[in-house]
């Protein structure tokens, strides 16, 4: 690099002598420019006036006729004019009568021109060798004839230099090329610092990070570089901490970045349809099970207010309570559960938590917004506050008419015969009633405990299922057929007899209860080589399709007008299913609304069931 | 004497029910729930209606208020059955003019009290 800056600097120097010498001569040029131009000048001027002046003397004092010098002679040794090359006079035939020239020098030979018109004029004679001739010639007359041709010559006039005008232009010269040595080291001293820091900078470009030194220059140049200096500290200063900030940036995106993408990764797997909303109250984030439950993609709703995607104006209004409020109130996180859909058939649950810091005066970040479809519970809540009102009417119905009965009795009507009777069998139908309910809540009690053990017995299914339809029959309508099909020979199968008697009871039940005027309630065993199942199948009002998930639900009932219709607590299936479980086994519904329903309990015919093991 | 309507799904409680009420000289009348109860009661001209609240097909609340759009504030007088605590009645039936609702289990004795006392208070106003 230096090598490459010493050239830089040399060429420099001889670009200035380059520069004097170009300017010395150009100089000495445009100076024998002149000099030619006025030689050029003089000689025609002198030329001109010497033709004219000499054609108007006579022909007699032009040529001696005796040989003498004439007025020629005496102009030739007259004149000072160093160009001066002739002057002759010459026949009309061409031949010279008289002349005179400058040494050396033969007089051309020249046409004499004819027509009167050219007489007078000039013309350029060239020479074999050296210069050529500028001729002025001129018509010697003898009253109105010409007797004779005048002609003057002068050399034309080349770029000789010369001798007064070499001194001058040597004068000029010398401090025209004195200059270009101090032109050339006024410059390198300047060149140098500017070099110098051209360096230096070019070494801080290269990633030196050592301090500019001071440099050894003066004037304004100093100041400048001075200047320059301090900037240049300065940059490198603020460079460096610049590569410092951006290397922390660096680190703190990094960071950022991982954070994010952690605190994403944790709304997405929360179990709720999770958004975020910003300060202004538009979604920045929005999990995937937003879409699932509300609809919209994250990305549709990403940017939007809830307003503008949520139909539900509760909903929204809801979620934007906490914009536009106090900081010390909008604290306060809250819930609600709301009921959406055109139906109102799903209840969502919504739990929105505003975002801030503890500072009391910080505005509100955002709002973390969580949905839940809390359908399920809200229906669970409502079957068990049904199911509570059911069981205290249940519960209070029997005391009811123990208290009338009662106050009856001990009242005028107590006297009679009669009413005793009459109030006796009424008082012990509720007891049973009453017993009959304490017994299901207990046994709802002991399932849902998980205390029931089963007591497997042996059980012959003809038998049993014989009693069961029985027990069932007296609480039919007079109208209602019920039938028994079980094979004459099976083999006998070892299950909990009380809690299977509950499970059949509850089927038949249901079969009478739901049945329509004039049908009919068949009980039948199908004894196969795997499994043992036992149906009921009845011909009653069936159950809707909508209705067959939840069917086994605790505490479940239709909403449909024919199950509405009838008493029940929506319990009765719920227990046949945990009893079927319990015992291994698995209960099956198939159904046609309006026109029946099969309620099928199967059994495996496992070792347990066929009494192979020790249980 | 006044002539009444007992609505109850129970069997024992409507037999109760009217021969009490019979015994203090009322005229009775039965229906086994709500919308059986509503026809009747459109049938016939009642000065009280005794009613359960849990009915199959229409309960006591549709009966009472049904009865009262279909009728004037005053008859016939509501006397509504709830297993219910008096304190958790609903806010519709203190919306219901002339209804009174009776926790069970409850004394006929003492709703054949209350409803001559009702009677008598609407006939001295009349």
């Amino acid at each position: 690099m230096r090598a490459l800056e010493n050239i830089r600097r040399e060429r420099l120097g001889l670009l200035l002598i380059a520069a004097a010498l170009g300017v010395i001569c150009t100089i000495a040029g445009l100076l024998l420019h002149a000099e030619r131009t006025d030689r050029q000048v003089r000689a025609r001027a002198q030329g001109v006036a010497l033709a004219r002046l000499l054609s108007k003397l006579p022909y007699e004092r032009l040529v001696q006729s005796d040989g003498g010098r004439g007025v020629l002679h005496v102009l030739h040794e007259g004149q000072g004019n160093e160009d001066f090359a002739y002057a002759a006079v010459a026949g009309l035939d061409g031949g010279r009568l008289v002349e005179v020239a400058a040494d050396g020098l033969i007089v051309p030979t020249a046409e004499i021109p004819a027509a009167p018109a050219a007489w007078l004029g000039e013309r350029l004679i060239e020479m074999p060798s050296g210069p050529g001739i500028r001729e002025f010639y001129a018509p010697v007359l003898d009253g109105s004839d010409r007797v004779a041709q005048l002609r003057v010559g002068f050399y034309e006039p080349g770029y000789a230099l010369l001798a007064g005008r070499a001194s001058f232009l040597a004068t000029l010269a010398l401090p025209i090329f004195l200059m270009a040595p101090l032109a050339y080291f006024l410059l390198r001293r300047q060149i140098e610092t500017i070099l110098e820091a051209t360096h230096r900078l070019r070494e801080l470009g290269g990633g030196a990070e050592t301090a500019v030194p001071a440099l050894p220059v003066t004037g304004e140049l100093a100041d400048f570089v001075q200047a320059f200096q301090r900037f240049v500290s300065l940059q490198e200063e603020r460079l460096r901490s610049l590569q410092s900030e951006q290397s922390d940036l660096l680190v703190s995106s990094r960071v950022l970045s991982w954070q994010k993408t952690r605190l994403e990764t944790i709304l997405e797997s929360l179990p709720f349809a999770t958004l975020v909303l910003d300060e202004a109250g538009a979604v920045t984030f929005a999990n995937t099970k937003v879409e699932a439950l509300l609809g919209p993609s994250a990305k549709e709703i990403e940017g939007r207010r809830p307003d503008e995607w949520l139909e539900d104006a509760a909903a929204v209004a809801f979620l934007t309570r906490y914009y536009g409020q106090t900081p010390l109130r909008a604290r306060r996180g809250g819930s609600i559960e709301l009921p959406i859909g055109s139906k109102c058939e799903q209840i969502l649950s919504i739990i929105a938590q505003p975002l801030h810091s503890e500072d009391e005066d910080t505005p509100l970040l955002g709002t973390l917004v969580l949905f839940r479809d809390v359908t399920p519970e809200a229906l669970g809540r409502k079957a068990q506050g049904e199911f509570v009102t059911h069981v205290a009417h249940e519960l209070k119905t029997p005391l009811n008419v123990f208290s009338m009965y009662s106050e009856a009795l001990l009242g005028e009507d107590g006297a009679s015969e009669s009413f005793r009777i009459e109030a006796g069998n009424a008082l012990r139908d509720e007891v049973e009633r009453l017993s009959n309910l304490v017994n299901t809540l207990l046994g709802i009690a002991r399932i849902e405990m998980g205390v029931v053990a089963l007591k497997r017995q042996r059980v012959r299914l003809p038998d049993f299922l014989k009693d069961a339809l029985e027990n069932v029959s007296r609480v039919r309508a007079d109208d209602l057929r019920v039938q028994l099909d079980v094979p004459a020979q099976m083999p006998a199968i070892h299950v909990d007899k009380d809690l299977l008697r509950v499970a059949i009871n509850n089927l038949l039940t249901n079969a009478i209860k739901y049945n329509r005027q004039g049908g009919s309630v068949t009980l039948s065993v199908e004894d196969g080589p795997q499994e043992v199942s036992i149906a009921v199948v009845d011909t009653g009002i069936g159950i809707d399709e909508a209705d067959l998930e939840r069917l086994f639900e605790k505490f479940f009932r239709s909403e449909s007008e024919g199950v509405q219709a009838r008493p029940g607590h929506g319990l009765g299936l719920s227990i046949t299913r945990e009893i079927v479980d319990l015992h291994g086994g698995q209960i099956r519904v198939r159904s046609t609304p309006g026109q029946g329903s099969e309620f099928s309990i199967v059994f495996k015919k496992t070792p347990a069931l066929m009494g192979e093991a020790d249980v | 004497m006044a002539s009444i309507l007992v609505v109850d799904d129970e069997p024992h409680t409507r037999r109760i029910l009217v021969l009490q009420l019979e015994r203090a000289g009322h005229g009775v009348e039965t229906a086994t729930n709500g919308a059986e109860g509503l026809e009747k009661f459109r049938s016939g001209a009642f000065d009280v209606v005794v009613t359960d609240f849990s009915m199959p097909v229409l309960d006591g609340r549709g009966l009472c208020e049904q009865v009262r759009a279909e009728s004037g504030p005053e008859r016939p007088l509501l006397f509504l059955m709830s297993s219910q605590p008096l304190r958790d009645s609903a806010s519709w039936a203190e919306a219901v003019p002339n209804l009174e609702v009776l926790e069970k289990p409850l004394s006929v004795r003492r709703l054949i009290g209350r409803i001559a006392e009702r009677l008598g208070a609407v006939e001295a106003h009349a």
